[in-house]
């Protein structure tokens, strides 16, 4: 899934702002192949084990001394509308852990845009192991 | 086809395969027994081992433990035999179900299934 622009992004208590993008990546950890004694191809695939990792990318234009650490854990809530009215807004929800904070400096050589991006690496966590770790709700009146 | 044991799909289920273990003489090695004795001494047929693998599937977790009792349940002491036909006809007679093992975890996905290793043997008259 690919977020641009969000609406809102929190994190904890904490609110993020100028977030460009939020990635939501889903892959297999473990997979299972099984074939039989019929022939070449895979009888049986399946993925017992699964990964979903969320990047928030923000833009700095000035000093940050406030980045999240690895291994904090948080809710990350944020919201995303199709358009600029509340109409078909959509909230996400999600337990985080941070896994990596990197920072990418940006227009150096044109002095044109100045700043940095700064990507925050997410694993999601499942309340259960069996739920989808990130939870999408109707968010039309507005709020985060 | 589906393979059977005694007539019964055990592992059908899920994807298995069939294989045999070593076959040919069974060779001691002197120094077993006697420290000091140097080369080895043949003492009779290897047993006929067939070996199946693969995966119990099911489509939840009661329907899993009904598969993983039935095979299980055909481990007996002493031990019964049967006859055991893989997919494709092969039959092997006075067959012994001897050993079940199950892999480390049961994996729980969009199916539930758990990887096993099942040994028959057909042991020497």
């Amino acid at each position: 899934m690919l977020i641009l622009n969000p609406q809102a992004v929190k994190f904890g208590p904490t609110t993020w702002e100028d977030v460009a993008a939020i990635t939501i990546d889903r892959a297999a950890e473990r997979t299972i192949l099984e074939w039989t004694d019929s022939g070449p191809h895979p009888a049986l695939a399946d993925v017992p084990e699964q990964l979903v990792t969320i990047k928030v990318t923000r833009r700095l234009l000035r000093d940050d001394l406030s980045s999240p650490a690895p291994g904090q854990s948080a809710e990350l809530v944020f919201c995303t509308s199709p358009t600029a009215a509340q109409g078909g807004r959509k909230r996400a929800r999600a337990t985080v852990v941070v896994t990596s904070v990197v920072h990418q400096l940006t227009g150096q050589r044109s002095g044109a845009d100045p700043g940095a991006l700064r990507t925050i690496t997410m694993l999601c966590i499942s309340s259960d192991g069996a739920a989808d770790p990130i939870t999408i709700e109707d968010a039309s009146d507005g709020s985060l | 086809m589906a393979s059977t044991f005694k007539g019964l799909g055990l592992f059908n289920s899920g994807p298995h395969r069939f294989a045999l273990g070593p076959q040919g003489e069974y060779v001691l090695i002197n120094a077993r027994l006697t420290p000091t004795q140097a080369g080895s001494t043949p003492i009779g047929p290897l047993e006929l081992t067939v070996i199946v693998k693969g995966r119990l599937v099911a489509a939840g977790e009661s329907a899993l433990w009904t598969l993983r009792d039935a095979v299980t349940a055909q481990l007996t002491d002493p031990v019964q035999t049967g006859t055991l036909i893989d997919h494709h006809g092969r039959t092997w007679t006075d067959m012994s179900f001897v050993r079940y093992e199950e892999g480390d975890r049961t994996d729980r996905a969009r199916e539930w299934s758990i990887g096993y290793t099942a040994t028959f043997v057909r042991f020497l008259p």
